[in-house]
């Protein structure tokens, strides 16, 4: 009785309140759940799944080796594969000397392809204005994932719009997969400015090249199907090769409080026009359609704490954001009405965390997912998605765990480790 | 006699333990808020457009006030006990800087219910989109108050805390007699700078606070 009364009393103590502040201590003990599959896959920095080609794809940090991505092919219940198909980015002459990376990976929601965000690490010499990466690099590569081996189809984003060097950023398609938003763009003129922006795709997934959308169907025949990308494939490499910048690019103006690279910590697409990201101090909804209030940002913690620390995620059946701040213990919770961010947020504090990834939001299980040092942080979450007072830790061997992904069909977290247990 | 000396200042203590013990004072702050909103005509759907530091690009840095623009806060009454009596009630109003000479600042109770995307068209955006009755909560007698609760005269141009008797709204508010809906703080001058720290901003954060001085009825 004593220790239920002393139990109900730290509940009291720890209930969360809107706009509150919630601090959660590590549990006593380690935890364990039944719905996740550790994939032992050294380095990871980044993860997608797809539930319509049952793939997890997972992308490698900067090493000496090839730039790579590894694939696992899931079976019927979601398990992945012992080895993966390992996809070796393609290496260009002039950076013959420098590490090119995965950031992000997304795969269309529902095409056979994966799309891989790529950077190369900024010149240790010369000048950057000179550096051939900003005439030469394609950031954005897209694979066709049908068959047992990947098929790299185009590489497009290049140009001075986009700046190098980044190691973060993320990748993440509107509703209608007709946009893919992108980060770690820059305006060069009149003043270097961080921007992020987004490409324009067609049917197939692939970026435009006319001024006027392609909106045809995909035949159901799959000969057509094959041959209608074919074409639009060879249409966005010649326009590559004229020099020609496929997809459209559209991106942020000056004054967006994006102050520093890199840009585009997550996305959060809402409408067509409006989208909300991570920006340099927390999110930042960009209104497109509105001239007069096309930004608004809000500041989550003390602007002297960090930049470029929010990583930012969003509920899939919620108008509610989360942002985990990497390198900290701290998780907000906000609400949005048609993106724009409203009330007070949520503040959570893991006593003894230190962040590495991504918010990964549970829906059905009403969880958030996070990951730290050497495990994973699971948050209760209520039906408005506000924060409860559960937390549980589960071990997991990886002092970074930044690769995380949750397939809604099969129900399975995928969880990247460098050893299994 | 000693006995009735005794008896006295038993009395006494017992007399004066009791008011002590009676009276209690409470301290809010915009932690405690469920709601709270900076709303502006220049951007009407926004819930948090205190600050432009580029045109077109707000932020909840600041709260500058401007005849286009207001604050809303809502304080929950909830952590005063049922059957008490408000006997004080003092809303500390923090100011970062105004321009020079008197400014001022209105503060009114908030008459019509607000939440989810409020904003300067909308007063909630879920369940359902709900305009105010004129846009920004102007509507007097059904959006706010007609009369100001309190009129802030500010002279000095620093940052300091201005504290506004509030209690016959509190008092208002605790007893039913109206439903609490918050305060909104509007500046009607043209051309002048008052700017609040936002509950954002490291300045703001917990410096709106409600003092509440309750005893027993």
């Amino acid at each position: 009785m004593k220790h239920c009364c002393a139990l109900l009393l730290g509940l009291i103590a720890l209930a969360p309140a809107p706009g509150g502040e919630l601090v959660l201590e590590p549990p006593k003990e380690n935890g364990t759940i039944d719905f996740s599959h550790r994939i032992q896959a050294p380095g990871a920095k980044c993860m997608a799944v797809s539930d319509t080609v049952n793939l997890v794809a997972i992308g490698h940090r900067p090493s000496k080796e090839a730039a790579r991505v590894s694939l696992y092919r899931l079976d019927s219940r979601g398990q992945p594969a012992d080895k993966p198909v390992v996809l070796n980015l393609p290496r260009p002459v002039w950076c013959k000397d420098r590490i090119t990376y995965p950031v992000s990976l997304a795969f269309h929601p529902r095409l056979s392809l994966l799309y891989v965000w790529q950077d190369v690490e900024a010149l240790k010499e010369g000048t950057p204005g000179e550096d051939p990466a900003y005439k030469e690099l394609d950031h954005l590569l897209i694979y066709n994932v049908e068959g047992e081996q990947p098929e790299l189809l185009v590489g497009v984003a290049r140009g001075p719009e986009y700046a190098v060097g980044n190691l973060a950023g993320a990748i993440v398609f509107d509703q209608q997969a007709r946009r893919l938003y992108v980060p770690n763009a820059r305006i060069v003129k009149p003043q270097l400015t961080p921007a992020v922006g987004f490409l324009t795709l067609d049917s197939t997934g692939l970026p435009v090249v006319e001024d006027k959308r392609e909106d045809d169907k995909i035949p159901l025949d799959p000969r057509k199907a094959y041959a209608m990308r074919t074409a639009r494939v060879a249409v966005v490499q010649a326009a590559v090769k004229a020099g020609q910048a496929p997809g459209k690019y559209r991106g942020t103006d000056h004054n967006t409080m994006l102050s520093a690279w890199p840009a585009g910590l997550g996305f959060v697409p809402v409408s067509d026009d409006v989208v909300l990201l991570g920006g340099t101090y927390g999110p930042v909804t960009w209104d497109e359609g509105n001239r007069r209030a096309r930004i608004a940002a809000i500041q989550l913690h003390p602007t002297y704490a960090a930049y470029c620390v929010d990583r930012l995620a969003g509920h899939p059946t919620l108008p509610v954001i989360f942002s985990s701040l990497v390198r900290t213990g701290w998780i907000f919770r906000m609400e949005h009405a048609d993106g724009y961010l409203t009330l007070v947020p949520q503040h959570l504090m893991l006593n003894g965390a230190v962040l590495h990834s991504y918010p990964v939001v549970l829906a059905k299980r009403k969880q958030v997912v996070v990951g730290g040092v050497n495990c994973i942080h699971l948050i209760a979450l209520d039906d408005k998605g506000l924060f409860k007072p559960e937390r549980i830790d589960v071990a997991v061997k990886n002092p970074e765990v930044e690769a995380l992904a949750y397939s809604v069909k099969f129900d399975r977290l995928y969880i990247a480790v460098e050893n299994l247990p | 006699m000693k006995f009735a000396c005794h008896a006295l200042a038993g009395l006494l203590v017992a007399l004066l333990t009791q008011g002590a013990l009676s009276a209690r004072t409470i301290e809010l702050s915009d932690a405690d808020c469920e709601r709270m909103a900076a709303i502006a005509e220049e951007a009407p759907r926004l819930s948090w457009a205190g600050y432009e530091p580029y045109t077109g690009c707000f932020d909840a840095t600041w709260l500058d006030m401007q005849p286009s623009r207001a604050f809303l806060i809502r304080y929950p009454l909830d952590k005063i006990p049922k059957g008490q009596r408000i006997t004080k009630a003092e809303w500390v109003v923090p100011v970062q800087l105004t321009s020079a000479g008197e400014q001022r600042l209105h503060i009114r109770r908030i008459l019509a219910e607000w939440g989810p995307g409020v904003c300067h068209q909308y007063r909630m955006a879920r369940p359902n989109k709900v305009e105010w009755k004129q846009a920004g909560a102007r509507g007097a007698s059904s959006d706010r108050a007609p009369k100001d609760s309190a009129l802030v005269k500010i002279t000095q141009t620093t940052a300091h805390e201005h504290v506004v008797n509030v209690t016959e709204d509190v008092e208002l508010w605790y007893t039913g007699a109206g439903a609490n809906h918050g305060w909104m703080i509007t500046c009607d001058d043209p051309d002048v700078l008052v700017r609040l720290p936002s509950p954002f901003n490291a300045y703001g954060k917990g410096k709106w606070k409600l003092r509440i001085t309750y005893e027993p009825e």
